[in-house]
């Protein structure tokens, strides 16, 4: 009767309905990407777009940042119970970025905007995106030295961006006096708007043809249809409590590392991730909000399932995720958290992924990965233009081993997907000349499977002056291996000042308190900086290589021809290709 | 006046099979179709050739090919050594790629393999800045130490090609062009393909992709237009040479090897365009096109009569190619499919392919792994002594044996194990399907299939079951629509370059001057390889690729269409040579924004990237007739046929070439013609319509599973 929990809908249906739901998303972000300003958007990808059902349950998004699936299930909840069902408006757009309110990290802004059938409330069409640029103590609004989230950028509750279609022209302009490039920030709000328009056409269209009832019984078919999947495949795992332990280098404010600690329980057909024993919030920004929590708990479950499920609020049913407040699980205001969902959720999927489920599912296992998303932002005065720019750039790093291959290469980590900017576009973009940015083969980790190789980019300022910013971590602890594989290698930020030919750590030549982790450091023309993200770790033995496969490591500079021989145990000869007998020797050696 | 015949042949190679249309200005038609020949494809060519009886040196206006040379080579990996060039510290760009990846939740993911690896890839000290200044020149002693490491390459890799493509060239070629000069004069043999000339466009990595598999295809590709010319060139054929390109136009066949990359889908192409071409005839306003042939199947979409295009052709996911191309998805799975036990005990079917040779083992020339063929011919969907109008005589009780050994590896009896190696084919094909509407925002149950390729009619009605898409349309001579589409296709040059420019700023000025040169030199182009026999004008139209200052993407707006020596016709207010074309392009973006993307901003500034242009010569009207032997009573005969779920029944054979428009048939029913077989499936309907395509539609009332939805 009621149209708000429309009808059942038979499986086909519900199956293509949800499909043209995702390919809404995905026309969504197709316009988004291609009418964005910063490259962020339009290069990297690094935004969601999203439909959801009135009362914010996520319904369907589009396949781009697993990193934005907590704030896609949680913000625009927060957003409704906030604002109030009852005081929503045709043609209203709520833009919101808080992390204390459902959002995961400040540069990420959501908009939505309600849609009405009949005047009556039935759906939201929504966004997330990465602002490159949002104020706050550092260029590209990513400061590993903050202490507070005021430090971290301009923090916005839920409030009215569009009201009846028509821009609210004081929070525009608050938000644009407040950021440092606000022409990017014009353009891009702009593209995540149409996007908004671009997502409820299609919508509209969608109701139109296959009636409200039916379309509304898909937003809740589709959650139900996730929820029975999701306990289904928990249920094939065995019930138990199982361990893992992860550490951060440091907070950035002091040289100490910090413990994430969990307790994982399997039980039935729900699952428990328990983070109460995780140590008390840091100072500095690596805290997570309970959101990113819940984040990384979920996509490493999903990668774990191994089945593509739909992704919407069906998921949240069978998990419970337990954090104490207070603690970098849970950070409490004001404590910083813009790192929380670049390093702490990478680093707690891949801990769950690896050691925590790796035993139970080791055919969909993966050593570790670098495992950071290697921030480093920059601005300034493009002396090309006399323009002000700021930029939040990230690397790839290499992938870990898994059974039957080996880590990818340059990629980026499982808990993100966004595309590298073009050295073509970033050098058009930003006072910087690359003198090369090339894979770091000589440091993948060992192993049956051996990791992937990071990346070295250097970069040389080609302005009077350049200030930088990092917030990365693993520089004093590798990736780890798997079921013997050998470990990954570190992160390094390094720096060859104008005129030297020697590159040094910006932790001795600035005098820091963390390699990874600084802001505002001021460069100058023709000074270079190395930029080096870790290589994935192994998975197995390195002593159980397929032979062949070292003798071509060794030729494609993978592997030394002195590690072959004391890790490997391969011995090749002079043409580099395997000795049998040698090896056979060797290896024996190491078995006994 | 000679009453004689004159005749255009079109033909295209398919992995299994070669296949000829000759249509003459008369209104005959001349079909044939032999084996491939993989190993030297041009000597399937001219034995079609010799069949079809003609006077090759007299009788032809125009000879048309579509090939999958380089498309085997991209596919299966079979291309030559690329020796790649850099711009040094840059060497490891192919295996970088853009660092991100298909599905969200796959840790096993595995990165596409470069098609130029790392040994073979040189730095070059050189740079050139992102505003084409240089900042390292080229030095001379650079050139000749790159030359020398070259050199040494060479040696190693027999029959490498060499891919140049350097930072930021798509602005200042120079670097590149004084390397091909070098690289050109020291090592003659070899096909040099720079990615200022094969796709002079910005983001490094698509560039080069693009580029080093320019090279990868480049000597496969030039032998085998070296060794077709010969061949025609020793016949003294008349008339016309040409080939295919992946955007559905022709090149002449002097100039196939300019441009390889522009090969790559020449093979589908012929199948796109013949499928659009039946889709407007039986005015179907959303088709899906099914082109099944031997080793694949190539799926395509016509919108209200027109193909559709893109700038950034994917050949695997992570290896795009930039030029544009028909937008077509393909996938491994046609008639001489493989299907066995993988490794997770579970049947698979393709993409591994037994090809032309041994081919199906029921072709009896040593395969021994069952197919799709196999399995059509075991469940009698295919008559042993009417495959290909009886020239090769298929032999079922081999195929027999194959697939009961199949059976009996999966525990299965023979009629279940024919019937899954189908189902997973057919499967197969809607994946491929989806990918095609349903990713590109269309609802695949508002299509009409048009199917064709020599196996696609034999599984058409199946796959629109599955999917419940409308109708099944098979046009005439199924397995030659692919020949036939390279006939009607249209002659076509295109010219296209980076300019940069402000709109709103003096720098513009030149944009006009820009695009009428281009204009006039695709005309130009084009009106001196007019086809003798084309009788329409050569219609141009030009455009400019712009954005709003900021944005990374850019929306192509058509700036001018006509005749150029007749500016009244028109049809968009900015001719090329408008002296207020930049103010006129704003206009026409700001509206072209808000249209697609739902605003405009008006205030901005607007910038544009690429222009271009295209000279079109619409291929000749056709008229034919496809069958000649119709009669109002048509033979027919019963067979025992396989027609579902293990169920063998009795059923209706007819020839094809016996069929009036306005005859019906309900099947289950089997359509025999030479060159392709249909089935009419249990509960559906067939009947001949003017066009003599055979139109199947789901009879409704017939049971749950044959409610196709379509009328819903």
């Amino acid at each position: 009767m009621s149209t708000r929990t429309g009808t059942d809908v038979d499986k086909i249906t519900l199956t293509l309905v949800h499909r043209q739901l995702v390919n809404t998303c995905d026309e969504m972000a197709v316009s988004m990407m291609r009418t964005a300003y910063s490259p962020i958007f339009s290069e990297g990808l690094d935004f969601s777009t999203l439909i959801l059902d009135r009362d914010g349950n996520l319904v369907a998004n589009a396949g781009l940042n697993p990193s934005m699936l907590g704030a896609s299930l949680y913000a625009a909840t927060w957003i409704v119970r906030e604002v109030g069902a009852e005081n929503f408006a045709e043609g209203d757009v709520y833009i919101h970025n808080d992390p204390y309110r459902g959002g995961s990290h400040m540069p990420e802004h959501m908009m939505v905007m309600p849609m009405f059938v009949d005047g009556e409330l039935v759906a939201f069409i929504g966004n997330i995106a990465h602002m490159a640029e949002i104020g706050g103590m550092a260029p590209g609004s990513f400061a590993a030295t903050a202490t507070d989230v005021y430090q971290e950028g301009l923090r916005l509750p839920p409030v009215l961006f569009y009201r009846g279609g028509e821009p609210v022209r004081d929070i525009w302009r608050i938000m644009l006096a407040n950021h440092r490039t606000p022409n990017d920030s014009w353009g891009d709000l702009h593209a995540m708007y149409g996007s908004l328009q671009v997502g409820r056409r299609r919508l509209e269209q969608l109701m139109e043809e296959r009636g409200i009832d039916l379309v509304t019984g898909v937003f809740s078919g589709i959650q139900d249809y996730t929820e029975a999947a999701l306990r289904e495949n928990i249920r094939a795992l065995p019930d138990g409590v199982y361990h893992g332990m992860e550490w951060f280098d440091d907070d950035g404010i002091t040289a100490t590392p910090y413990a994430i600690r969990l307790s994982l329980i399997v039980d039935g057909d729900e699952i428990i991730f328990d983070y109460s024993r995780s140590d008390p919030q840091a100072t500095g920004p690596i805290n997570a909000p309970y959101v990113v929590t819940m984040s990384a708990s979920l996509n490493a479950l999903l990668y774990m399932i191994g089945t593509d499920l739909p992704v919407n609020a069906g998921l949240n049913r069978p998990v419970r995720i337990v954090t104490k407040p207070g603690t970098i699980c849970c950070v409490q205001l004001p404590g910083a958290c813009v790192g929380g969902q670049t390093e702490y959720q990478p680093r707690v999927m891949e801990m769950i992924m690896g050691q925590v489920l790796g035993p139970l599912l080791p055919e969909r296992a993966a050593a570790s990965s670098g495992n950071t998303s290697l921030n480093f932002l920059f601005g300034g005065t493009d002396p090309r233009t006399g323009d002000y720019y700021a930029h939040y750039h990230f690397e790839a790093t290499g992938w870990g081993g898994r059974m039957s291959t080996d880590g990818n290469n340059a990629t980026m980590p499982p808990h993100a997907n966004c595309r590298n900017t073009p050295v073509e576009i970033f050098e058009l973009r930003w006072p910087w000349i690359h003198e090369s940015y090339r894979l770091a083969r000589d440091e993948v980790g060992a192993g049956r499977l051996r990791g992937g190789a990071g990346v070295v980019r250097v970069l040389e300022v080609a302005a009077d002056t350049i200030s930088v910013s990092a917030l990365s971590d693993r520089a004093n602890q590798e990736p780890w291996g798997l079921f013997g594989g050998s470990d990954g290698s570190r992160t390094r930020i390094e720096i060859s000042p104008a005129g030297s030919d020697e590159f040094v750590s910006f932790q001795q030549h600035f005098g820091l308190v963390s390699p990874t982790k600084f802001t505002n450091v001021r460069l100058h023309r023709g000074d270079r900086v190395r930029l080096t993200s870790p290589s994935g770790a192994g998975y197995g033995p390195a002593s159980e290589r397929v032979p062949e496969l070292v003798a071509q490591d060794v030729r494609e500079g993978y592997v030394s021809p002195e590690d072959a021989e004391s890790v490997y145990r391969v011995r090749l000869d002079a043409a580099g290709d395997v000795d049998p007998v040698a090896t056979a020797r060797l290896r024996e050696g190491t078995s006994a | 006046m000679t009453t004689s015949p004159r005749w255009r042949v079109g033909m295209d190679t398919g992995g299994t099979f070669t296949d000829l249309v000759a249509l003459s200005d008369q209104g005959q038609l001349l079909l044939r179709k032999v084996s491939s020949t993989p190993r030297r494809p041009s000597d399937a060519v001219f034995a079609a050739l010799e069949r079809t009886g003609l006077d090759l040196t007299r009788d032809l206006d125009d000879f048309v090919l579509g090939t999958t040379i380089a498309t085997n080579a991209v596919i299966m990996r079979r291309g030559a050594p690329v020796i790649l060039l850099t711009t040094a510290g840059f060497e490891d760009v192919l295996y970088i790629q853009r660092i991100d990846r298909p599905g969200r939740y796959d840790l096993q993911w595995v990165k596409a393999e470069p098609y130029a690896s790392r040994r073979n890839t040189v730095g070059v000290e050189e740079r050139v800045l992102a505003d084409g200044t240089v900042r390292l020149a080229l030095a001379d002693e650079e050139v000749d130490r790159v030359i020398e490491t070259v050199g040494g390459l060479l040696a190693e890799h027999e029959g490498a090609a060499i891919a140049v493509s350097l930072l930021n060239s798509y602005l200042n070629p120079d670097h590149e062009r004084a390397l091909a000069a070098k690289l050109r004069a020291a090592f003659p043999q070899v096909a040099v393909s720079l990615s200022a000339e094969v796709a002079p466009v910005w983001r490094e990595y698509e560039r080069t992709a693009t580029t080093a598999m320019d090279a990868y295809v480049s000597p496969i590709v030039q032998r085998f237009a070296h060794t077709l010319a010969t061949g025609l060139n020793e016949r003294a054929m008349s008339g016309w040479h040409a080939l295919m390109k992946s955007n559905g136009g022709q090149v002449p066949l002097e100039h196939s090897a300019d441009r390889p990359i522009e090969l790559v889908l020449s093979g589908l192409a012929g199948g796109m365009m013949g499928g659009g071409y039946w889709a407007r005839a039986v005015g179907s306003e959303k088709a899906v096109t099914l082109d099944m042939g031997g080793t694949s199947a190539d799926v395509g979409v016509v919108v209200d009569g027109q193909l559709q295009y893109t700038g950034l052709f994917e050949v695997e996911w992570g290896v795009p190619i930039a030029v544009p191309i028909i937008d077509v998805s393909t996938i491994g799975a046609g008639g001489s499919s493989l299907a066995y036990v993988g490794n997770d005990g579970l049947l698979h079917v393709g993409p591994a392919s037994a090809g032309a040779d041994p081919g199906p083992v029921c072709y009896g020339r040593g395969g021994t792994q069952p197919t799709v063929t196999d399995a059509n011919l075991v469940m009698g969907r295919l008559h042993p002594d009417h495959f290909l109008g009886g020239e090769l005589t298929l032999d079922a009780e081999r195929a027999g044996t194959a697939v009961a050994e199949l059976a009996d590896s999966l525990e299965l009896g023979v009629d279940a194990a024919a019937e899954a190696v189908l189902t997973l084919a057919v499967e197969n094909m809607a994946g491929a399907v989806r990918l095609v509407t349903v990713d590109r925002g269309h609802d695949y149950r508002e299509f009409d299939l048009v199917a064709f390729g020599g196996a696609g009619p034999l599984h058409a009605a199946a796959i629109a079951r599955h999917m419940r898409m409308r109708r099944v349309i098979v046009p005439p001579t199924p397995g030659l629509v692919s020949a036939f589409g390279t006939i009607i296709s249209d002659q076509r040059v295109d010219r296209r370059m980076t300019a940069v420019r402000r709109l709103d700023t003096p720098e513009a000025t030149d944009l006009a001057g820009i695009l009428a040169r281009l204009a006039r030199e695709a005309h130009a182009e084009l009106a001196a390889q007019r086809r003798a026999d084309a009788t329409g004008d050569i219609v141009v139209t030009t455009y400019v690729s712009c954005r709003y200052v900021g944005q990374n993407y850019e929306q192509e707006i058509r700036t001018y269409r006509g005749h150029l020596d007749r500016s009244y016709e028109s049809l968009l207010p900015a001719s090329p040579d408008d002296p207020d074309l930049d103010r006129r392009l704003v206009e026409m973006f700001h509206a072209s924004h808000a249209r697609v993307y739902g605003y405009d901003l008006p205030e901005q500034a607007v910038q544009s990237v690429y222009v271009g242009a295209t000279a079109l010569l619409a291929g000749g009207e056709v008229r034919f007739v496809p069958y000649t032997r119709t009669t109002r009573n048509p033979r027919i005969s019963t067979r025992r046929v396989q027609v579902g779920e293990g169920v063998w029944a009795d059923t209706v054979v007819v020839d094809r070439e016996e069929l009036q428009p306005g005859y019906t048939l309900n099947g289950p029913a089997i359509v025999e013609e030479p060159n392709s077989t249909t089935f009419v499936p249990p509960g559906y309907r067939m009947e001949v319509d003017g066009t003599y395509c055979l139109i199947i539609e789901a009879v409704k009332g017939l049971g749950e599973n044959l409610d196709t939805g379509a009328d819903a």
